[in-house]
């Protein structure tokens, strides 16, 4: 990797002549020392939600220059266990405390004396990052030239190497074409419009510093020039314009449906007229054949028509339930709050992903570009755009509240094993004889719901112990989806 | 002997039906001829048509292996916490149109008002409201009419601009000493005269005139006069047993017709405990609401009432000691009425609604020796919603010929349509510099004032009212305003030099103001939040009763007496849906029959079936009225000899795509006299012109060929039997035999009872139930054919003398029978029984046979010939992004070729039973409560559950007042009616 190699120098060359020195401390402005490394891991771990490293105050107080303003063993007694300190009647600690409107400092017992140590001279020398000098026009986001474009996107596929010698290519992970699988990286559709967003990613600086220990994993050995920099962007620009690239499927039913046609047409011209075949049980079978795959072909088409079973879309982001209700066992009805009580089950605002990933901001897999696009959208106050998997026809009126509320349905009946789904795909066919078959099937909250007492046969057979299905009030009505 | 009843002329007279839309068929030959001759005078036939039709679409479905579109789903960025997707918000606000007052409830879903109801915590509203509420929201999406942005010489601008235009005028006005007059409706809400003060304190040359187009100044001048008070009271027509009313339409349009007709029906419901009604006596020259309701009811000329009043006066005045005036002779005898007045001593009221001041001045005396000050007649909570007097108009545009006048600013207001003297106006408007309109869609004042300064529409607006002493409430925005415009009342604070914003003044008006006069809430904040959330805020009335003087009286009767009869009089009288023309764009109000003459989409002379005879004319002539006056004639039953009576509110000519060039405008012809506007004018002759206009009215079909439809008895019968003209619903109930299995409902049963004794027939449930239900708008050519969508149809029956006949409504919807005619032949099945009774219609299962329309023995049935939703043929509300904004959400938009009918309201069925559910508890009676139900001011339609022996539902329909519509063919409905029961003597019929 670029920086450990930049590191492993310095190591090397600490004790060499003084231009040397002068020569490395450039570089070291440009990386960042192992020492370094873990403490602004461990800073953007544990303090980045409350504290900032301006003088700017968060929830906490900013950071600049606190390791001036405070001892530092008292800091390192502070960090760890600040509100034993305040209870033990520590001066600093109970006017740091009630400076800060008393909210109380999360202890932080697991950082061993080598953290603590890190991180304040993390904090200590922390620099904002400068601006990354560049040869070409860094501002210029459209109205490049056809042969950068170009140039840029047999860069970006592979077809040209780089010229820093490494075989990776762009395309293998950003991908050009919607193939409706979950590909954790960022799409290059993703990367043009973060890039061509006002105030957006510096690709320059991004592809030098990676920003996130997964991109910086994949990055390794990638040295790009400002002018490949430059023509990737060009191309980019052209991607964000045209967006993604679907993936044509191949007609085959369509191809048979056709072939078959002819293949018949063919035995009926030649039974009546051409009479090249003496066998007539050869035309006989084509058409029988024929006519039954024919048949087929129309009954399951004709039955799936405006079916979505087994549409799995991509998504704007890259979000996956198999990591939140799957791993972390986060409950469905977190997100989809109002599925209890309301016609939707909900689609989670923005802001209700931020409770967790102001906190969470890398992804195992996806690293920070996906999650950062829910800070995008509230930034820019474009709203996220996910599509739509499950949706019923406009006459068929179905509510959560009555299925989730009031009737106790698993979300997991209707949409499936979600929670190991990386990408959410319609499981069921969602059409009315699947709708009416559950009705018939599924007993109702008879004994539980006080609803039902009024019904005074019903109310009896439920007490009795027999089952009373949806259907028995009225579930299979067609006023119960329809009007 | 068999009464019959009729609900047309040509029905009565046994003469066709005139149906514009119908072929004259050759009888001779047989049906199948004709079919024949259809199939082959078409290239192919319609079966062929579907054989193809059906081998394309396999084909096209492989061949082209559709894909379907993809949807987004798109949630809040930060999700406001009252908001949730797919549930409905209610936001507690008011209405005031200058005219009429409601409390409402406005539901907002997803962002958007898409209904109104009434606040039931409003007790002047009490939850009900009027067609025209109803119609009110739809009025937010007029995309046509609406003004979007601010207009200075008719050219679109920027509020800086106008702002700059309007206060250098102003000043101008100010430093050159002319006038400045500020125009507007009836104002009843205390902040915003209030704004007006600060307004005029500014200009000190400002002054305010409230003009009221349609105005009750000669009552407020008489109750100057008589008790030096310029206020309406309030009349309990609740608390009387004898009511009568000269020409006042108080069921319909008079004051304040919502909670009047609460009260009206309180003293005309019956059960076991109430068991009398009051006794409403009419004295009218055209067929009004309150008229059809009346128990007797006398056809005079507008010049004959002050006679008749005034022999009343003399006879009461008689028996209880008073001075009796001068009096021509009484088109009608008044002895025996006098009798009842006098015997009903302070339970009476007599209420007038000539614009006289002389003869309000005389009613005035006539309540008073009734004594009925102070029991139903009430000064303590006056009435606010009428201060116009019409001389200020007058004086006012008498100084703007005469250029003293600067500037001139027109709110809620449209002189230019609506005064009596249009040119004069106009004249004295070009000699003002700066005329400002703030109207939020164009009309005609707007299209000649030199500014348009848009106001939002009243649900994007703050604002409050007082609409009777001590009665406050609160207007809240439902929606953020749609179109650059801004507060009526911040474009006035603006000018005034102020930099407060409306809504932070209101609050501080409130909280300065109310926050004392209360004890419920310490906290200002509270009561403030508090009340913005009921939206009303009601203090207890001081009693207050202004001495009654006389001194007036001598000359008023004189007066009164002097009025000259002619031969030939006009009377101009206002729809129940349109008001002064303020709703004529609005296609729902446009489209909604008129309960009487259930004609739509015009106005037209009504004119007496003897006069028509006289003068051989039929409905559908034009006639010559007066000069430059040409209307087409219909006859109407009941309208008085001599008189012909037009609807104002149509002839707009700048309102917008549905009011311009509809009807004729008649306002012109309502002359001054004697100080205030007179809505009758004598003329000369009345002719046929020769020319012929076809009107669109919904009167000839749909009807139910004389049977035992509306059943009727007296009070005093009922007393005696309680089953009085009901005597065959035993009988039929008795042979009723079925071979089929009984069908038992488990669950619920839903069922509604309909008093026709309550029902006024004003119609709010027809609009309350379009509102609801998505029912689209058809225009003039589609209701001629037959094709209105209503789901409730408000039928009129005549019976009796066609010169003076008695009136009878009945709404009729669906009647969910539990054996419904039409669920056994349709085809596919696509109309069936639900397991709670209901008559179910799945629209996407109808193939639009209409076998079912034919089948149904109630005609209730609608199809949808056209695709209403997005055809550009029916340019009404819903085939504009804008104007589908208005659609319920819950209720599908029907697809062209399936029918549609009344669904019970399932939608509301499903959401109640789901929170009763979600809340863990039985459902509650009255809980739901159907659209047409939750309107009705007169509380005459309840909806329940059979099932539930508690409900108030079960009272009802095991009265013996119960029947149900052509129950004799065993349909077993689910709507049952109670006999209507009027207070008259049985052989006396219509006449004292």
């Amino acid at each position: 990797m670029h920086l450990q190699a930049s590191n492993k120098q310095k190591l090397i060359t600490f004790k060499l002549t003084a231009p040397l020195i002068l020569l490395m401390a450039g570089l070291l402005f440009s990386s960042v020392s192992p020492a370094q490394n873990k403490g602004k891991e461990i800073f953007e771990k544990n303090c980045v939600i409350c504290h900032k490293l301006t003088e700017e105050k968060l929830v906490g107080p900013g950071l600049k220059g606190i390791t001036e303003k405070r001892d530092k063993a008292w800091l390192k007694k502070f960090i760890p266990a600040s509100q034993d300190m305040v209870k033990a009647g520590d001066k600093l600690a109970v006017q740091v405390f009630n400076e800060n409107m008393k909210i109380p400092m999360p202890d932080h017992k697991f950082l061993s004396d080598d953290d603590l140590d890190q991180l304040l001279t993390y904090i200590e020398t922390y620099k904002p990052a400068e601006a990354v000098k560049v040869s070409v026009d860094i501002a210029k986001k459209d109205g490049f030239w056809r042969d950068e474009i170009v140039r840029g996107e047999r860069l970006f596929a592979g077809v040209i190497p780089f010229e820093k010698g490494t075989t990776l290519n762009c395309v293998s992970c950003h991908a050009i074409i919607a193939t409706d699988s979950l590909n954790f990286n960022p799409s290059a559709v993703d990367l043009a419009q973060a890039w061509q967003e006002p105030n957006g990613t510096n690709l320059y600086q991004v592809l030098r510093e990676p920003t996130s220990s997964k991109m910086a994993e994949v990055h390794k050995g990638l040295q790009l020039s400002d002018k490949e920099i430059y023509d990737i962007s060009a191309y980019l620009s052209k991607v964000g314009k045209d967006g993604m690239t679907w993936e044509k499927t191949f007609p085959a039913r369509l191809l048979l449906f056709l072939f078959l046609g002819l293949l018949m047409a063919w035995a009926l011209a030649d039974l009546i007229w051409f009479r090249k075949v003496k066998y007539r049980v050869i035309h006989v079978l084509i058409i029988i054949v024929g006519l039954g795959v024919h048949g087929t072909l129309v009954i399951q088409e004709g039955i799936n028509l405006g079916r979505t079973k087994d549409y799995m879309p991509d998504q704007p982001i890259k979000f996956s339930h198999k990591v939140h209700a799957g791993q972390n066992k986060i409950d469905c009805k977190y997100c989809h709050s109002i599925a209890d009580y309301s016609k939707s089950a909900g689609i989670p605002s923005a802001n209700l992903c931020l409770n967790c990933h102001k906190v969470v901001v890398a992804g195992t897999r996806s690293g920070k570009f996906e999650i950062k696009k829910i800070q995008r959208a509230v930034e820019s106050g474009k709203p996220i755009e996910w599509v739509r998997i499950h949706k019923l026809p406009d006459h068929a009126f179905f509510s959560h509240a009555q299925h989730v509320g009031v009737g106790k349905v698993e979300c997991q009946t209707c949409h499936g094993p979600v929670e190991t789904m990386d990408l959410v795909k319609q499981v069921s066919d969602l059409s009315m004889g699947w709708c009416v078959n559950c009705h018939r099937q599924t007993g109702i909250q008879a004994t539980t719901n006080k609803y039902y007492e009024g019904f005074k046969a019903l109310h009896d057979d439920a007490k009795a112990g027999k089952k009373i299905t949806a259907e028995r009030l009225g579930g299979i009505d067609c006023s119960k989806c329809h009007y | 002997m068999e009464k019959k009843y009729w609900k047309s002329l040509e029905e009565q007279a046994n003469l066709p039906i005139a149906n514009p839309g119908q072929k004259d068929v050759d009888a001779s030959r047989s049906l199948l001829d004709l079919i024949d001759d259809e199939i082959d005078s078409k290239p192919s036939s319609r079966r062929n048509f579907l054989k193809f039709c059906g081998f394309s679409f396999a084909t096209a479905a492989i061949a082209t292996s559709c894909q379907n579109p993809i949807q987004t789903a798109i949630p809040h960025l930060s999700k406001p916490e009252e908001i949730t997707p797919g549930m409905a918000n209610h936001y507690a606000s008011t209405y005031f149109d200058g005219q009429d007052y409601n409390g409402i409830l406005v539901k907002v879903r997803d962002g958007r008002p898409i209904k109104i109801e009434g606040n039931d915590l409003s007790s002047i509203s009490q939850g009900a409201t009027s067609a025209r509420v109803q119609g009110s929201v739809l009025s937010l999406y007029d995309d046509g009419a609406r003004f979007k942005a601010p207009v200075i010489a008719a050219k679109e601008t920027t509020w800086n601009m106008v702002d700059v235009e309007v206060s250098s005028k102003l000043a101008a006005a100010s430093l050159t000493g002319k006038g400045i007059a500020l125009v507007t409706s009836t104002i009843i809400s205390p902040s915003t005269l209030s704004v007006i003060n600060e307004f005029k304190t500014k200009y000190p040359s400002a002054k305010h005139v409230t003009y009221d187009a349609v105005s009750s100044s000669a009552l407020l001048q008489a109750n100057n006069l008589t008790f030096e008070s310029q206020t309406i009271p309030d009349y309990h027509f609740d608390k009387a047993d004898v009511i009568v009313s000269f020409d006042a339409d108080f069921l319909g349009t008079w004051l304040m017709p919502v909670e009047f007709t609460r009260r009206f029906a309180a003293s005309r419901r019956l059960n076991k405990d109430k068991r009398t009604i009051s006794q409403l006596t009419v004295f009218e020259s055209g067929m009004s609401l309150t008229g059809a309701n009346a128990d007797y009811r006398f056809p005079i000329k507008p010049s004959q009432q002050a006679s008749v009043i005034l022999s009343l006066y003399n006879e009461i005045a008689k028996s209880s000691g008073g001075t009796t005036y001068n009096s021509p002779a009484s088109a009608v005898d008044v002895s025996k009425l006098a009798q009842k007045l006098i015997g009903a001593k302070g339970k009476s009221i007599v209420v007038c609604g000539i614009n006289d001041t002389s003869i309000q001045i005389v009613v005035n005396a006539i309540n008073q020796m009734l004594q009925n000050y102070g029991s139903t007649i009430d000064f303590s909570a006056s009435l606010n919603i009428r201060k116009g007097i019409d001389e200020d108009m007058t004086a006012l545009v008498k100084e703007m010929n005469e250029g003293k006048t600067g500037a001139v600013i027109f709110y809620n207001v449209n002189p230019v349509y609506n005064y009596s003297e249009p040119k004069l106006l106009q004249d004295g408007l070009k000699k003002v510099e700066l005329t400002v309109s703030l109207s939020n869609a164009m009309d005609e004042t707007a299209s000649v004032c030199s500014v348009v300064a848009p106001d939002h529409h009243f649900l994007e607006s703050w604002n409050d009212a007082e609409p009777k002493k001590g009665f406050f409430s609160l207007q809240q925005p439902t929606i953020r305003n749609i179109y650059d415009t801004r507060q009526a009342q911040d474009s006035l604070l603006k000018w005034a030099g102020s930099t407060t914003l409306f809504s932070a003044y209101l609050k501080q008006y409130w909280q300065q103001n109310f926050t004392g006069k209360q004890s419920e809430y310490t906290s200002v904040a509270d009561f403030w939040n508090y009340t913005l959330q009921k939206g009303v805020f009601e203090l207890p009335a001081a009693p207050a009763q202004p001495a009654f003087t006389t001194q007036v009286l001598a000359d008023a009767a004189a007066k009164a007496a002097a009025i000259k009869s002619a031969e030939n009089e006009l009377v101009f009288y206002e729809t129940i849906a349109l008001g002064n023309g303020q709703h004529t764009n609005n296609p729902w109000m446009m489209e909604m029959p008129d309960p009487i003459s259930k004609v739509c989409w015009d106005n037209f002379a009504a004119i007496s079936p003897l006069e028509a005879k006289k003068l051989g004319v039929v409905t559908g002539d034009v006639l010559k009225l007066a000069e430059g006056l040409e209307l087409v004639a219909f006859i109407q039953p009941g309208q008085a000899e001599g008189t012909i009576a037009v609807a104002y509110g149509y002839g707009r000519t700048k309102a917008g795509k549905v009011a311009d060039g509809v009807g004729v405008n008649v306002f012109p012809l309502m002359k001054m006299d004697g100080g205030n506007r007179k809505a009758s004018m004598a003329t000369a002759s009345v002719s046929k012109t020769g020319k012929k206009y076809d009107l669109a009215s919904t009167q000839g079909y749909h009807s139910m060929e004389g049977r035992d439809i509306v059943r009727e008895t007296t009070l005093k019968e009922w007393q005696e039997k309680p089953n009085a003209g009901n005597e065959m619903h035993e009988e039929i109930e008795k042979k009723h035999l079925t071979l089929y299995k009984e069908i038992k409902y488990e669950g619920h049963h839903w069922g509604m009872s309909i008093d026709l004794n309550a029902c006024t027939g004003c119609s709010a449930c027809v609009i309350g139930c379009q509102a609801e239900n998505n029912v689209a708008v058809v225009g003039k050519k589609e209701v001629a054919k037959s094709r209105i969508m209503h789901w409730i149809r408000m039928d009129r029956y005549y019976s009796e003398d066609s010169a003076n006949p008695s009136v009878y409504f009945q709404p009729v919807m669906c009647q969910h029978c539990d054996n419904a005619p039409c669920e056994n032949v349709c085809p596919v099945s696509a109309t069936n029984h639900s397991s709670e009774g209901l008559n179910q219609m799945a629209y996407n299962r109808c193939i639009g046979t209409k076998y079912c329309i034919n089948n149904c023995p109630y005609k209730v049935r609608r199809f949808n010939w056209f695709r209403y939703a997005t055809n550009d043929s029916f340019d009404y509300n819903m085939n504009s992004d804008m104007g589908r904004m208005v659609l319920n959400p819950d209720v599908t938009v029907r697809e062209r070729g399936v029918v549609e009918k009344c669904s019970f309201c399932v939608q509301r069925i499903q959401d109640k039973k789901l929170l009763a559910k979600l809340e863990n508890r039985p459902l509650g009676d009255n809980e739901i409560l159907t659209a047409c139900m939750q309107v009705c001011p007169a509380g005459a339609i309840i909806f329940g559950d059979m099932n539930n022996k508690q409900a108030k539902l079960t009272d009802l329909i095991t009265d013996q007042r119960n029947y149900n519509l052509i129950e004799e063919i065993h349909t077993l409905p689910s709507v049952g009616y109670l006999t209507k029961v009027r207070n008259r003597e049985a052989e006396e019929g219509n006449k004292a």
